[in-house]
């Protein structure tokens, strides 16, 4: 062992730099101006009853502490690096709600409630070595933090159902909601011996359109059906690889970089073959759908196909949430590749030159996706509806001359 | 030896500033003014007064259920139109019946915030500068505006909790002393009635021109004799249920009828408002010019919304409800009137308003011009409807299902009319358009009925864009007052020839025959006719508590709406008509009101 270091830290700080601090709080009055009316001549603006003043409230509360160690070994063959880490915070801003009847016409303001916690790991591990010319350094990274909710200031639940559903205490924040997809209608009988999903008998329901699980056995698809099914659009984990080899002049590196433990929900403009509920241009996926064999005739068979039959507003049911269009986003992809050659001094010297380096690289060359709907989105992005510009990939080629 | 020196000096340094205190960091927040300023000045105590009104829900032209891109509003959830831009879900063609629930145009917490701003404004009103009388009148003016918050409230729900003084949060262990329970629907119609008929006396006859659209006598009387009305037919009408928190007894309604009766009688006899009767040579124009933009002070209307593009209070209404063809860059086309209201529209002789599509024969009738099967319709209908043929903006209205071709076959119109659907006939060679200009598939936006709202699209608007309208919106108008008072009076009893007073003065003014005989049928009739689009049906239809009914019996369960269909034959350019009974539209559900709430509301 070449070297050990032990880290660590400790710390509590007071945070009121999030937005929902709006300021003078503690004040009771009229806010100026708000709401205005046309009481004669013109527009006159109006004064509007700030609400309960809160005297106490103050700061958010955090702790943060964490603790690693890096070490390295043989001489720099092998490094690492480890770190755990986590955040508390209390007070948080919450408020009292669903204590006061709506009668009382005001609401609760603002109070330093809720608490929660962010707990992670960091690892990085390194290799470098030199094998006769050839030298390399290969070097991994990678990162997994939770939010958990500690304590979130909420009514008392009306029955154990909602307790579950609604109650965020002790919960990690990332959970979504929604349906349990079964797979696609496969025949109208099928639909018709379903749970109703569309508050109408079904009877809006063609083959290829999504099935969902009926949870509670009620026979009816509704809000009640809704299941934990997956986290949402923030990563937990970040992981990236960074490769460098030299041999003679000749350098190469490539760096990967990914995310992953997020889901995205894949907006109107997949699940609607036309945008704009049928004003605008399809995407071409939407080719691959269930269909009949002669349009025109309205008793020839169905060609299933991977996306549901085809309507031109769109089908709203099947843009529920659920797994079948939140579609889990873990990916790698590699973000730089650069082949590069620099050439021999003494060539270069003789033209006057320190440096000259010639190299080929490539960004964005690869991306690693789950597949499915994925294929068709950047996955480094957090809009669903197609409304970007993706990233683009690029080779280039150039050359360094350093005079 | 140095650092010493420079240790004296920032010791000094700091001894100094402990000095200097710190009073310039402590900052007024800029848009915060404190309770003690607003109560000595005058003109604060009237911006919170501006505030106070803006927190009526006047329920006018940007009041939609849910989003307002829905056009779920109080005309198209009534039997006198439907939306016909097709973006609610509801228009997905596989959604052919939607249930809507019971909380439909409901609004609970908004009411209560402003009950609690209005009490609050009372009991700090006591304890301002201002001089007694100043205090009578602003008093009687924040209590009107009290008053017609509960109304909101009974109106959708029942009785309700009665709170006339704020109440004071002690603390989370406190929380039962502020759980009032509901109180009876009569009772909070009794308050109302009684808070309207008290302030009426303190409140002013007319006000100068930077007050005109502020409460006055008129007002108060005005909402006396509607909630009263309502009082009378929820008592004669309707059933108790729940002990009172929601119907009204019927021993009650001679009560209620009669305070109606009195209240709209005094509005009328104040002598300042009359029926705009300004061009009685041309009774559609007249009927018209009442609510066209710029017009607010015609003498008619008692209490309005007034709308200032300039001072960004504008509306939405013309972008929203434009014919097809003049919407200038989409939306347009929000309501659509049905068949069923253009027939309620009597002739101007008084006989019943059934179009006559066919001869006695039972041929369809031929026209010239669309608008002959309108001849000697009620002028209202003009003034009220884009009918097909209708001139609008120096063009005209033209809605058309389609042609009737060379071999007489019916070839009918299958897009939006911006799409190119052309006819040739293969005899002559001359291409015909199928669908009007404005409409006549059943697909995309434009009206799906054959008809366009006329009453408040302002023709004159050259920019239509949102926010840009300024037409005012009448909520109490003098008709409404002739109308509660015939309708009082019927159900009352014994009073007939002040009835049939009332509603001849109102149809003397529509240029329509006057009636020989009133009823309660006849009252209802003229109300649906002379107050159509206004926001009344909905409500008039529940009071009477015929909306639950199935279609057949007049109300608006599985109500469809029908369409009336122009069909150009292109033999010999005329127009033939046929009634539609199938347009896309949703079916409504209506649950009969079963308004069961807890006694604690969450906010």
């Amino acid at each position: 062992m070449d070297n050990l270091k032990i880290r660590g830290s400790y710390g509590k700080i007071g945070d009121e730099s999030n937005s929902d601090f709006k300021g003078f709080e503690y004040l009771t009055g009229y806010k100026y101006p708000s709401g205005s009316y046309v009481l004669g001549e013109g527009v006159s603006n109006g004064l509007e009853d700030r609400g309960l003043p809160n005297m106490l409230l103050t700061w958010y509360e955090s702790t943060t502490a964490n603790i690693g160690f890096e070490t390295h070994v043989l001489d720099g063959l092998f490094g690492l690096e480890f770190d755990y880490f986590e955040r508390r915070r209390s007070g948080l801003l919450a408020n009292r709600l669903l204590t006061l009847p709506a009668s009382f016409g005001q609401a609760l303001p603002n109070e330093n409630l809720n608490s929660d916690r962010t707990r992670g790991f960091e690892l990085i591990l390194t290799h470098r070595n030199r094998i006769g010319d050839v030298s390399y350094l290969i070097s991994a990274n990678f990162t997994n933090t939770r939010e958990l909710n500690r304590y979130v200031e909420k009514a008392a639940p009306g029955n154990r159902y909602e307790n579950w559903r609604d109650n965020e205490n002790d919960r990690y924040k990332n959970i979504t909601w929604g349906y349990e997809a079964l797979g696609q209608f496969q025949s109208f009988e099928e639909i018709l011996n379903a749970p109703i999903q569309d508050g109408n008998g079904n009877k809006s329901l063609l083959p290829g359109d999504i099935r969902y699980k009926d949870i509670n056995g009620d026979g009816i698809i509704d809000s009640k059906d809704q299941i934990p099914i997956g986290s949402n659009d923030t990563p937990t984990m970040y992981y990236g690889l960074n490769l460098s080899v030299e041999w003679k002049g000749i350098d190469f590196t490539a760096f990967f970089q990914g995310a992953g433990g997020h889901v995205v929900q894949a907006g109107e403009t997949f699940t609607d073959p036309f945008i704009q509920q049928g004003l605008g241009n399809g995407v071409k996926f939407w080719l691959d759908r269930w269909h009949r064999e002669d349009p025109a005739d309205v008793n020839s068979a169905w060609i299933p196909g991977t996306m549901p039959a085809v309507r031109p507003t769109g089908f709203s049911a099947n843009n529920e949430t659920s797994t079948w269009s939140l579609l889990k986003a873990d990916y790698l992809r590699l973000k730089t590749v650069e082949l590069g050659y620099t050439l021999p001094r003494a060539w270069v010297n003789r033209v006057g030159l320190a440096h000259v380096r010639l190299y080929v690289n490539s960004y964005n060359p690869l991306t690693f996706t789950r597949g499915g709907m994925m294929k068709y989105m950047d996955p480094e992005n957090s809009q669903t509806n197609l409304h970007y510009y993706p990233q683009m990939k690029s080779y280039n080629f150039g050359v360094n001359v350093t005079f | 030896m140095k650092t010493t020196t420079y240790f004296d000096k920032i010791i000094l340094f700091l001894f100094l500033l402990s000095w200097v205190s710190c009073d310039y960091l402590d900052k007024d927040p800029f848009d915060v003014v404190l309770p003690d300023q607003v109560w000595e000045d005058p003109k604060l105590i009237n911006g919170v007064l501006v505030n106070l009104y803006d927190k009526m829900e006047l329920e006018d032209f940007q009041y939609y259920y849910k989003e307002d891109w829905r056009l779920v509003n109080l005309t198209t959830m009534s039997d006198e139109g439907q939306g016909s831009f097709q973006k609610d879900p509801v228009f997905d063609n596989a959604y052919a019946t939607y249930t809507y629930d019971d909380e439909i145009f409901g609004t609970f917490t908004d009411p209560y915030k402003g009950i609690r701003n209005c009490n609050d404004f009372l009991a700090q009103l006591e304890t301002s500068f201002l001089s007694d009388a100043e205090k009578k009148e602003l008093n009687a003016e924040v209590r009107f505006i009290r008053a017609w918050h509960y109304f909101t409230l009974v109106k959708r729900y029942g009785g309700v909790p009665l709170i006339t003084a704020s109440q004071v949060y002690e603390g989370p262990d406190r929380l039962e002393e502020l759980q009032i329970p509901r109180s009876t629907e009569d009772e909070i119609y009794s308050f109302i009635i009684d808070e309207c008929r008290q302030i009426a006396e303190s409140l002013p006859l007319q006000r100068d021109a930077s007050g005109k659209y502020r409460v006055n006598k008129g007002t108060a009387l005005a909402l006396c004799s509607r909630a009263a009305l309502y009082a009378g037919s929820i008592a004669t009408y309707g059933t108790v249920k729940l002990n009172g928190l929601v119907g009204i007894t019927p021993d009650r309604a001679p009560y209620f009828y009669q305070v109606a009766y009195e209240s709209s009688e005094a509005v009328i006899n104040l002598g300042i408002y009359q029926l705009y009767n300004k061009k009685p040579d041309d009774k559609a124009q007249n009927y018209c010019e009442i609510f066209m933009n710029g017009n607010g002070d015609n003498g008619e209307y008692i209490f309005q919304k007034q709308y200032s593009v300039a001072g960004g209070k504008g509306h939405d209404f013309d972008k929203r409800n434009a014919p097809f063809s003049f919407r200038e860059g989409g939306w347009g086309c929000g309501v659509a009137p049905t068949m069923e209201m253009v027939e309620e529209y009597e002739y101007v002789d008084g006989s019943p308003g059934t179009l006559r599509l066919t001869d006695e024969s039972g041929q369809p009738r031929r026209f010239d011009d669309p608008m002959e099967l309108f001849a000697d319709k009620d002028p209202r209908l003009f003034a009220s409807v884009y009918l097909p043929g209708s001139a609008c903006k120096g063009s005209f209205v033209e809605w058309r299902r389609g042609l009737i071709t060379s071999d007489g076959a019916y070839v009918q119109a299958t897009k939006q009319p911006d799409v190119a659907d052309v006819y040739t006939d293969p005899v002559t060679g001359l291409s015909y358009n199928i669908s009007g200009k404005d409409g006549g598939a059943d697909v995309g936006d434009p009206s799906k009925t054959g008809f366009y709202q006329r009453k408040f699209f302002d023709e004159t608007l050259a920019n239509m864009d949102m926010g840009k309208s300024e037409t005012p919106r009448p909520v109490f108008r003098l008709a409404e007052m002739y109308l509660n008072l015939a309708e009082a009076a019927v159900e009352l009893g014994g009073r007939e020839q002040s009835a049939l007073a009332a509603i001849n003065e109102i149809r003397q003014r529509a240029g329509v025959a006057p009636l020989t005989a009133v009823d309660v049928e006849k009252v209802r009739h003229e109300r649906k006719v002379e107050l159509a689009f206004e926001g009344h049906r909905f409500w008039d239809m529940r009071r009477w508590r015929i909306a639950h009914l199935d279609a057949s019996q007049g109300g608006l369960n599985n109500f469809r709406g029908s369409a009336l269909y122009p069909w150009l034959d292109i033999r010999d350019h005329k127009y033939v008509f046929e009634k539609g009974t199938e347009p896309p539209k949703q079916i409504r559900l209506f649950l009969e009101k079963t308004t069961i709430r807890r006694l604690v509301m969450r906010i």
